[in-house]
């Protein structure tokens, strides 16, 4: 590997270290695939250059592929009920709630 | 009697609309073709993809507790991991001997 992929800060476990990978080498690869889909879409290309970008696209490894990244809780490495909005699962989601160490998150009542 | 308005020709209508795709800076594609477009407009997730995981701090514990040698920093999760390994000891739970060889 040319560049090395930066260690996570918060809480490291098998699955946060290849999900990282995944979203590093879906970044570097997107412009190439985004580039490659331009070209099966396009209409104007002949047909078998259209063929041939999406052989390239599907030949492309599975780690590239955007798709297969994973929103993970930060402090748990959970991948189920992981809220998006805090990067935490619902569990550690409420005990760092009750602790008051999410900004302006309260029980809800109305 | 009303006079009927010309419209005008097919070819005058797709100058005007290639006028205008110039001056309002548009795509000129009149014949609606598929060129992908729609594909390089979406915007690249790339970037946020990277920054969901924090960056690991360059600065460690360690880094403080030898930058400043004449204050005392307390490493509690370890003195507390201490603590249960003695009181497991006292238990006579501690690790077993290691034996020098193989006794068959």
């Amino acid at each position: 590997m040319a560049t090395k992929i930066p260690t996570p800060g918060c809480f490291i476990n098998t699955m946060i270290v290849r999900d990282n990978f995944k979203r590093h080498m879906a970044a570097e690869a997107e412009a190439e695939r985004r580039a490659l889909k331009h070209i099966v879409y396009n209409m104007t290309v002949p047909v078998r250059a259209r063929i041939q970008a999406q052989l390239k696209l599907a030949v492309m490894p599975n780690y590239t592929r955007m798709n297969q990244t994973k929103s993970r809780c930060v402090v748990s490495g959970k991948g189920r009920a992981v809220l998006s909005e805090f990067k935490m699962s619902r569990h550690q989601f409420r005990m760092a709630a009750q602790n008051g160490e999410l900004p302006g998150v309260k029980r809800a009542t109305w | 009697m009303s006079t009927l308005i010309p419209r005008p020709s097919s070819v005058r209508l797709r100058q005007l609309l290639k006028a205008s795709c110039e001056v309002f800076q548009t795509v000129y594609n009149p014949d609606n073709i598929r060129t992908g477009n729609k594909i390089l407009r979406r915007k690249m997730k790339g970037p946020a993809a990277i920054s969901y995981y924090p960056i690991e701090s360059p600065v460690k514990f360690r880094h403080i507790r030898a930058a400043y040698p004449m204050f005392e920093f307390p490493n509690t999760p370890d003195e507390h991991r201490i603590t249960m390994n003695e009181l497991r000891k006292r238990k006579g739970k501690g690790p077993p001997k290691k034996k020098e060889g193989k006794v068959i």
